[in-house]
């Protein structure tokens, strides 16, 4: 919840790591979690631009319509040449008209019910689609979906490091969601993108 | 007394929202998810719902169903949720019987106290008609 006395006036990017995030993003790493403060789907994206370019990306989002975020996933926050795959798990439950339906490059599901059924959607999708990245939106809300801890999240990222399919899983965490600990044991880097508060004060 | 009926599945939402409302004098009920709000909410006959939007079990059309077999379609609910949607969406949810607003998580005290009683005010019937 807000309960600040100041406005939002401006979004900090990783100030302290802000020239060194190109090369931290090709680094050679598996799991990226990348935790924010609530921040909006226009927000979030300037954090793609700094991702070598891919050519195929499954975005599974539990907290953003396909409506919602499709006008994003373009340049520049995604190359041309980049094909973004929406696995949204949201509409389905909310909107009848997209029983059955599959839009483009959007899938509607069901939320997964269980870690497991998770595991399967991320399989199939590196069957089918065999991305490059797959973005996870957001594991704070899949956390809080499914009351999942413990075992069941050390089965989950067991499960993502044993893929050995050249695909790099990026999980967005919301900070301000989330009432359980980071699961920061089981990444390879952990990201912090967040907003700078300042109090406005005003000049004659 | 004005009964508001909180349905959602973090227990840290509905106590934080049960406070809220019984600070500003409300009644409250209390439901962790979609099968038991509809199990309950013939007896509660509450005048406004807090909904969540994704819970595990009943999706939120779904309860919108029930809502409707049980001719209680006129209920008002506000939807508390951390989905964003596209602004035709939105436009889609409103136009829903029940729904009369949307509140998107992390919510501000003040923001919600100030929704919800213009909900339960005619204001809202009015701008609808």
């Amino acid at each position: 919840m807000r309960g600040i006395d100041g406005e939002f006036v401006d979004i900090r990017y990783w100030k302290e790591v802000t020239e060194e995030i190109g090369s931290i993003a090709v680094e050679d790493w598996n799991i990226l979690l990348l935790t924010h403060d609530s921040l909006e789907i226009k927000e979030i994206m300037k954090f793609f631009t700094e991702l070598p370019s891919a050519k195929r990306i499954v975005y599974i989002s539990l907290t953003r319509t396909c409506s919602h975020i499709r006008p994003y996933f373009k340049e520049p926050y995604f190359d041309k040449d980049s094909r973004v795959f929406v696995i949204d798990c949201v509409s389905l439950g909310v909107f009848k008209d997209k029983v059955h339906k599959k839009s483009g490059d959007c899938i509607f599901v069901h939320p997964p019910s269980s870690m497991e059924k998770m595991q399967e959607l991320i399989g199939k999708s590196l069957e089918k689609i065999k991305p490059h990245y797959i973005i996870l939106d957001s594991l704070s809300q899949l956390i809080e979906f499914l009351s999942s801890q413990g075992e069941g999240m050390f089965n989950f990222f067991y499960y993502l490091r044993n893929r050995h399919s050249g695909c790099r899983f990026i999980l967005l965490y919301d900070n301000s969601h989330a009432s359980k600990d980071v699961p920061n044991a089981y990444v390879d880097i952990i990201l912090k993108i967040e907003r700078e508060r300042s109090l406005l004060t005003w000049q004659d | 007394m004005t009964k508001i009926m909180i349905v959602d599945d973090s227990g840290d939402i509905r106590e934080s929202l049960k406070a809220l409302m019984e600070k500003e004098g409300y009644e409250t009920h209390l439901a962790f998810n979609g099968e038991e709000f509809v199990g309950k909410v013939e007896e509660v006959q509450p005048d406004l719902v807090l909904l969540d939007v994704m819970m595990p079990g009943l999706s939120t059309s779904e309860i919108l169903d029930r809502l409707k077999e049980r001719k209680m379609d006129s209920l008002k609910i506000v939807l508390i949720t951390v989905v964003r949607f596209s602004e035709e969406e939105i436009q889609q949810l409103m136009s829903e019987s029940s729904i009369v607003d949307y509140i998107i998580k992390p919510f501000d005290v003040v923001d919600v106290s100030k929704r919800v009683s213009k909900a339960l005010s005619s204001e809202v019937e009015n701008e609808r008609n």
